[in-house]
């Protein structure tokens, strides 16, 4: 084998420069795929993490029937005595968060101006960490003391508020009455969410409940796992657990599947790119070894006449590819791999990214960087190189000794 | 008691070139001791040429037999005739066909390597056949740092470095000026007295054919006269 070995290699540098332009193609071709791989990867998760945390959660829980006209937000549609349902899903496995949520359709009055916006009823303790929390641009984060209220930076600007001013909240209960009650701005959220910061005000649980007569109830209980792979075992355990209590469960998967579904058809596309790309590599390469044999037919000659078999004639060639595809294979993983590390750190900002696309999305990507996408995008330049070698390699192996010598 | 390397059997061969069909050999036989010097003369286009292909394994007849040391060699697989060519049989090209990408030492010990030959044993035959041929000053050059007759002369110890049952050498001397040939015809004719090694060589030159121990002449596909 080993004098097989040293054949190929230096039959690689007996033309340097096809060598060296094959070897930068496989690499670039590598450095390329990667790349976009690593990035969408990067995207993709970063995308999915944020759709959790701003809208879905890992698992949502309503009273029968909410979900199909949650559009509404259906205030009669309500979990009753939330309390001890809360407390019984905290204690399931790889739960993290319990956030009861009231969501509420509601007129915001200023007294020159009025607006309908999204109602949230919420618990500042529980969702501290949360999106609005930690978002707080101006003014204070609720402490608890009721009567005070959060709302969306860009919906403060529309109504010509911010904070201190007082407004007029007038919603309808699940009766049907007309119900109001005024709350002071405590503070203005930007998430950097336009859905959100437009149309999203916020209050304590118990004002919203006061605002619309729905004392010890929620539309909604959100829960956050350790693990967003187990949202499937864990919605079967809560769908068993509360079989008799007219609730309705739902993953992450199924609230944000029109969502996933345009990632997942664009991670087809990227394969498809990637796809088109290898094969523009591979074809290269096909090209280069067969020019390869062509140009040594005599030599194939004399190494039959030596007594190699075909095989072995087949072999030779094939480890040129595969030394071939191994060098390129190393720089396009190392280039590749280090342009991932670094935009996995640094990240690469687009501004208004989430003033064009409708849904949650931060505006700084980051790639993900893992050895196993290093592993896997080598060793796939290796079965490329070898797949691609493997036509002008049968060819070289198929020369008759008599007509290969003839060869000039 | 002499014992015939090989022995053609009335063979033919006929190759087809676009829509005609080319009778090169049309029953030929022909019987070679071990130890014979011998040269297939006759002009070109005689067949020759296709006699020691047919000869050397590289090409198979269209009807008759040719043994080789016993064996049957005529209707073996290309990798079964690989395998006798790498045991048995070592070849002098015209061109003298050296792989440019390796040394002369390197191309000297290809053969053993691809007989599995272990390291200590090819270095002490490699260096032998290289001195013997006066040629081990160039051990470490690559073909195309040398003259033809040198890398004649390589291409010869390549040929010999397995010791084979037989030695093939069409026109050897063609691409050398003939000072250089007939060197090399008489390296070949010492190593045949010397070693014994069985030679079969073609040519056109009859300053060459006269080193022959039997010269058989070849006309049309057919043998004249021995």
């Amino acid at each position: 084998m080993w004098v097989f070995l040293k054949l190929a290699a230096r039959n690689l540098l007996r033309n340097k420069r096809r060598s060296a332009i094959t070897f930068v193609a496989i690499g670039l071709g590598l450095v390329l795929v990667l790349f976009f791989y690593g990035f969408i990867q990067g995207v993709d998760k970063q995308f999915t993490d944020n759709f959790i945390k701003a809208q879905t959660g890992h698992i949502q829980i309503h009273a029968q029937g909410y979900q199909e006209k949650a559009r509404l937000m259906p205030v009669d549609i309500a979990i009753k005595d939330y309390q001890s349902v809360v407390q019984k899903l905290a204690e399931l496995p790889y739960v993290k968060n319990v956030f009861p949520r009231l969501r509420f359709p509601v007129i915001v009055s200023t007294g020159s101006e009025s607006l309908g916006v999204l109602g949230l009823g919420f618990d500042p303790q529980a969702e501290r960490d949360g999106v609005i929390a930690t978002k707080i641009a101006q003014g204070e984060y609720l402490s608890g003391k009721p009567g005070y209220a959060l709302i969306g930076a860009q919906l403060a600007k529309d109504l010509k508020v911010s904070v201190g001013d007082l407004l007029t909240l007038v919603a309808t209960t699940p009766k049907g009455a007309l119900n109001s009650i005024d709350v002071e701005i405590r503070g203005v959220f930007a998430t950097g969410y336009s859905q959100i910061d437009n149309s999203v005000l916020a209050l304590a649980l118990p004002d919203a409940q006061k605002l619309l007569r729905m004392a010890g109830q929620v539309t909604e209980i959100t829960l956050m796992l350790n693990d967003a792979d187990q949202a499937e075992s864990v919605a079967q355990a809560i769908r068993t657990q509360f079989r008799n209590d007219g609730l309705e469960v739902h993953t992450w998967r199924e609230l944000g599947a029109a969502i996933f579904e345009l990632l997942e058809a664009r991670r087809q596309l990227m394969a498809l790119i990637s796809f088109v790309v290898i094969l523009i590599a591979t074809l290269g390469i096909v090209n280069t070894m067969l020019m390869s044999v062509f140009e040594r037919v005599r030599e194939i000659g004399t190494l039959m006449a030596l007594g190699m078999t075909p095989g072995e004639i087949r072999v030779l060639f094939l480890l040129e590819s595969a030394i071939l595809g191994a060098a390129g294979g190393l720089m396009g993983v190392g280039v590749g791999g280090a342009l991932l590390k670094y935009f996995s750190v640094v990240g690469i900002t687009i501004t208004q990214a989430s003033q064009f696309v409708n849904v949650p999305m931060g505006t700084t990507f980051y790639a993900e960087f893992s050895w196993g996408t290093l592993a896997m995008f080598f060793v796939l330049a290796q079965v490329v190189a070898v797949l691609a070698a493997l036509y002008p390699a049968y060819i070289a192996s198929r020369q008759e000794p008599v007509q290969a010598l003839r060869h000039v | 008691m002499s014992e015939a390397v090989v022995r053609v059997e009335n063979v033919t061969k006929e190759y087809t070139l676009g829509r005609t069909i080319v009778k090169a050999l049309r029953g030929v036989s022909l019987e070679i001791q071990r130890g014979e010097f011998l040269c297939v003369a006759g002009p070109s286009g005689s067949g020759k040429t296709t006699l020691l292909n047919l000869i050397g394994c590289l090409d198979k007849p269209t009807s008759g037999r040719i043994v080789l040391e016993g064996q049957d060699v005529s209707r073996l697989s290309a990798k079964e005739l690989a395998w006798v060519r790498r045991r048995r049989l070592g070849f002098v090209f015209q061109n003298f066909n050296l792989v440019p990408v390796l040394t002369a030492y390197e191309n000297v010990e290809l053969p053993l390597l691809l007989l599995g030959v272990s390291a200590a044993e090819r270095r002490r035959r490699v260096y032998e056949l290289l001195e013997s041929l006066g040629i081990s000053d160039f051990a470490y050059h690559r073909p195309d740092e040398m003259s033809g007759g040198q890398q004649q002369r390589v291409s010869i110890a390549r040929a010999l470095v397995t010791e084979p049952a037989l030695v093939l050498a069409d026109e050897p001397t063609a691409n050398l000026d003939s000072e250089t040939g007939k060197a090399i015809i008489e390296l070949m004719h010492d190593l045949n007295t010397k070693r014994g090694t069985t030679f079969v060589f073609s040519t056109h030159d009859p300053k060459v054919m006269e080193r022959a121990s039997r010269l058989v002449h070849i006309r049309d596909g057919l043998i004249d006269h021995i």
